[in-house]
């Protein structure tokens, strides 16, 4: 049995990010969307949550930043994985797999 | 990411309230767009997009991470910096293992020297001391006209009553003991003293207890407390000592305690300690000096405080006693302060030499350095052009000579290691606690600490040297890969003027001591020393303190080793010189008040064929001379002049060591001899007598505590200390001989410490004189390769040897001479602190620091020379080939 940490649930939006960017590199913008159309509309991200994320990932080595040029024609900074970045979506991918089958498994038992 | 990737982050980095503001402008753009297209009105959108950025608190909360995330990238970044230069450096080191070697164990001599010698420092000087509190640990003297001087047992017991400053107020007289148990009888060091003696200090024994009040008193002071050392060496630290009996002074003793070995380390050098138990005629005493004493003050009052009290008690004793006291008063010096004593200056100087040494050899690597340096322009430049910046060339070099100073510091550590034992046995018996230098933590940072300024001394020329960049195509244009535009030899020139200011002053240091050393050697003692042997034996009061039995007991002695084959002459004599001083006495001649401290011989008539001194008038002493007959005196002649005058002092008469103020008891001087250094070479003469020993009173038997030197004179030293031997055993076994010494040994041992000091001084003068011919060696050798095709062309034109020779180096002896110059007036600041330890020459003397420029002159013109004179075997055409 895993054992899950306080701010297991919180390392979950940075895991969603993470997947984002395997499709390759994005900015902040296409990064909130596209966890928005991908869960449905089910999480609306706030900007306030999001871009802190996307800072903290950074300074952690598991994204990596660079000045390019958006469809708007502008500057806009595009964030990409690295290798610490993959390897931190695997080991938090499977532990999520687990987790959410525990609670499944609970939620779903008749009392 | 990749090294290569972050720096180019770097490089484009923007501001991190730029980056974040532009970021979140494009995306509350996008925001604006996605809501207009779903219909709301442009204004109003652009409203919605901005509200979900909480008035600013993203761009804040942004801001924060982002100054840590490029604050964590920097640190990151130095430390691969940092990886690869030393990754550099140690490739550099292994490359050039010659050049390495040659580095490391100049450093490491430097270094290694450095932190013996602090080493020693921090144990004598630096260390806090062992027992509880020491900044409230006092001495006090007695003051006598000015002059620090011991305590009366009267005195000392006015006192213990009076003050109130001090918490503990104790007293020790420090005495020989006679040892005996199961083992070999032996002569030990010991200590009497009041009963709080120990808990003054504060440290608690080991094993037992310290002494009670009630055991200091006569009759129930039959106990004692073991030193470490004496219980470790004696009794082969057991335990069960304790509760044991050993018989001290032919009296068992009770062991009531054992302390620990912090004891040892306070200055003290007793063996063991017994409660002192002042006599009810004693403590009526107030005019025998010999106590020293002890103040532990209570917590809130300051030194100044007990000083003043203890003037105010002075004077009170005064007016209680005043035949004895009325010259008298008081003072106190913090005890620590007192045992080092001399030794501050002393360690302190010898420090500061062997840093200019360590510095003279962070010269010689600097200098090693510079020319590697030299040969890597090339590499340097393409560095510079690929867009190293200043400070990280200064930072390659730096760890360079980082990685030197550390492989230095590791060889001088393991140097220190082992020199440290022999520096300690080397060193003169008395320095106080020198046998607890140790590389313990603080002298090992020490070590790192010069460690790190060596690398820094060693590295801050080159680095500067190395970022002087002129342009890229010079370096490169020079097909040599030499730095000859760029590297100019001032630099080096610099560090050997630097050398040899200050190898001129350690040089000019070393030369004063051994110019003292020979005037020491040369100063004659007064007598001849040859064949003279003194020991040295005790009689315990418990079975001579009748002085009849005494007297007896040395004349059978004396007869027994003068009769022995091999002693020409034997005498006997209260202090014989040169190994060790004992009484003085105050006495006055007939006629005049003042007194006049001397020093007491109480010697048998056969004492001046022994020691052969100079009769200037009268006679010496003979057998009639006997407690019945008339009291006579021989006097020295500092002591005749300073009762006397001019005035021929034969038959004059001199009061001393009975009767007293107010009731003389006159004695005739019927001889005057000549002084002799009875302290030793360096002390002056001093006020000198000597009594018959048949016709002291009985009282000077005590002062002496029944101990007596033998001296005799005789070819052979064996069979005189074989003679001493048997007639103290034959007198009684259980007695033993101390202090066997020859004269030779004694002034050895007195010019112990002089010697100690010149040997040291010579050894760092040495070294630092070698290290600084080799630097210029270095210099000009490496100037002479530089300029091969020169010194070529020069000698094609016809130039001779002599002006190749005198134009080469010169380019060494002129900042050498400068450096002279400044060293010649830094040794004359410096030598001052010499002062004390100089003997008949002025720290100044300008015999010996000329001398000491021409020698360094001349060192200097020789390592010039021969790389010089290399020079000129040159041949022409072969370097205008090359």
């Amino acid at each position: 049995m895993s054992r899950y940490p306080a701010d297991f649930l919180h390392g979950t939006l940075d895991t969603l990010i993470l997947k984002t960017l395997t499709g390759g590199p994005r900015h902040g913008y296409a990064i909130g969307r596209w966890i928005e159309e991908a869960t449905n509309c089910g999480l609306e991200l706030e900007e306030g949550s999001l871009y802190p994320a996307l800072y903290r990932m950074e300074k952690r080595g598991w994204l990596d930043a660079e000045w390019g040029t958006s469809e708007l024609g502008r500057r806009a900074k595009f964030y990409r994985l690295t290798r610490a970045g993959r390897q931190q979506l695997a080991s938090h991918t499977a532990a999520w797999a687990a987790f959410s089958a525990a609670v499944n498994r609970a939620l779903i038992k008749a009392v | 990411m990749t090294i290569r990737k972050r720096l180019r982050s770097l490089l484009w980095r923007v501001p991190i309230e730029q980056e974040v503001h532009e970021e979140l402008a494009h995306h509350v753009e996008l925001r604006t767009r996605e809501l207009i297209d779903r219909g709301i009105d442009p204004e109003e959108a652009r409203v919605l997009a901005r509200m979900r950025l909480e008035n600013g608190r993203v761009e804040a909360v942004l801001t924060q991470i982002g100054r840590q995330r490029n604050d964590s990238w920097a640190r990151r970044d130095w430390l691969d910096e940092l990886r690869q230069d030393l990754r550099f450096a140690w490739r550099q080191c292994r490359t050039k293992p010659g050049f390495t070697i040659a580095a490391v164990l100049t450093l490491g001599l430097g270094i290694g020297a450095t932190t013996a010698i602090f080493s020693v420092v921090h144990a004598v000087v630096l260390k806090p001391y062992a027992y509880v509190d020491p900044d409230r640990v006092l001495l006090a003297f007695s003051m006598w006209r000015g002059n620090r001087g011991s305590w009366s047992v009267g005195n000392f017991d006015y006192f213990r009553q009076r003050a109130t400053s001090a918490e503990d107020f104790a007293a020790d007289v420090g005495t020989s003991m006679n040892l005996a148990d199961n083992g070999e009888p032996e002569r030990i060091f010991g200590g009497r003293v009041t009963w709080n003696y120990h808990r003054l200090f504060g440290i608690p024994p080991a094993y037992g207890r310290t002494f009670r009040q009630e055991e200091d008193q006569p009759g129930r002071n039959k106990v004692v407390i073991l030193s470490d050392r004496l219980w470790r060496r004696r009794f082969g630290a057991d335990p069960a000592m304790l509760g044991r009996s050993i018989r001290i002074n032919n009296e068992p003793h009770d062991v009531v305690g054992i302390m620990p070995a912090e004891m040892d380390q306070i200055g003290d050098a007793a063996e063991a300690w017994v409660p002192v138990a002042f006599t009810p005629e004693q403590l009526a005493m107030y005019d025998e000096f010999y106590l020293t004493a002890y103040v532990r003050q209570i917590g809130d009052v300051t030194q100044q405080q007990v000083r003043d009290e203890f003037v105010r008690i002075a004077q009170n004793l005064a007016v209680d006693h005043p035949d004895l006291n009325r010259e008298r008063s008081a003072d106190v010096e913090l005890m620590s302060a007192f045992f080092v004593g001399d030794y501050r200056t002393r360690l302190f100087v010898l420090l500061a030499a062997v840093t200019l040494v360590l510095i003279i050899a962070c010269g010689n690597v600097a200098n090693l350095l510079l020319a590697r340096l030299a040969l890597r322009s090339r590499e340097l430049a393409i560095r510079a052009a690929i867009g190293a910046g200043r400070g990280r060339i200064v930072r390659q070099v730096l760890t360079e000579s980082l990685v030197l100073a550390l492989l230095g510091g590791a060889a001088g550590v393991a140097i220190a290691w082992w020199s440290l034992p022999a520096l300690i046995r080397l060193a003169p018996e008395g320095v106080p606690r020198l046998e607890t230098a140790a590389l313990n933590g603080t002298v090992l940072a020490a070590a790192m600490a010069l460690v790190l300024a060596s690398a820094l001394f060693v590295g801050l020329l080159p680095a500067w040297q190395a970022t002087r960049r002129t342009t890229l195509t010079e370096d490169l244009g020079d097909g040599k890969g030499a730095l000859s535009g760029t590297l100019k030899p001032w630099m080096r020139q610099l560090l050997i003027g630097a050398q040899a200011a200050l190898v001129m002053i350690v040089l000019a240091g070393a030369a004063l001591l051994v110019r003292s050393a020979i005037n020491l050697q040369q100063t004659p003692v007064g007598f001849d020393t040859r064949g003279v042997l003194t020991a040295r034996i005790a009689l315990p009061a418990s079975q001579y303190g009748e002085p009849a039995r005494a007297r007896a007991a040395y004349r059978q002695v004396l007869e027994s080793v003068q009769a022995s084959p091999g002693v020409t002459f034997a005498a006997l004599d209260s202090q014989a010189p040169l190994v060790g001083a004992g009484g003085s006495n105050g006495l006055f001649a007939e006629g005049k008040e003042d007194l006049i401290q001397s020093t007491s011989h109480f010697v048998t008539p056969g004492y001046f064929s022994v020691i052969n001194n100079q009769l200037k008038a009268g006679r010496t002493f003979v057998d009639a001379d006997i407690r019945e007959s008339e009291f006579v005196m021989i006097i020295n002649e500092t002591l005749a002049r300073a009762a006397f005058g001019d005035a021929s002092a034969i038959g004059k008469r001199i009061s001393c060591c009975e009767g007293g103020p107010g009731k003389p008891h006159w004695k005739t001087v019927v001889g005057v001899v000549a002084d002799i250094k009875t302290w030793g070479p360096a002390q002056p003469a001093r006020p000198e007598f000597y009594l018959p020993l048949m016709q002291i009173p009985d009282v000077a038997w005590t002062w002496t505590g029944r101990s007596l030197a033998i001296v005799t004179r005789g070819d052979d030293t064996a069979a005189m200390t074989t003679a001493i031997r048997n007639a103290v055993k034959e007198l009684d076994p259980t007695l033993p001989v101390f202090r066997i010494w020859t004269m030779e040994e004694g002034l050895r041992r007195i010019m112990a410490q002089a010697r100690f000091n010149t040997l040291l001084m010579s050894l760092l003068a040495a070294t630092g004189l070698v290290l600084a011919a080799l630097g210029i060696y270095s210099v000009i050798a490496w100037l002479v390769a530089q300029r091969t095709r020169e010194i070529g062309v020069r000698m094609a034109l016809g130039a001779s040897r002599r002006e190749v020779i005198t134009m080469v180096s010169a380019h060494g002896l002129k900042p050498v001479i400068a450096g002279l110059a400044i060293g010649f007036a830094g040794a004359i600041g410096a030598t001052r602190l010499l002062q004390n330890q100089l003997f008949e020459i002025g720290p100044r003397d300008p015999m010996t620091l000329i001398a000491t420029a021409i020698v360094l002159l001349i060192v200097a013109a020789s390592a010039a020379m021969i790389p010089a004179w290399r020079a000129t075997t040159i041949d022409p055409s072969t370097a205008l080939r090359e």
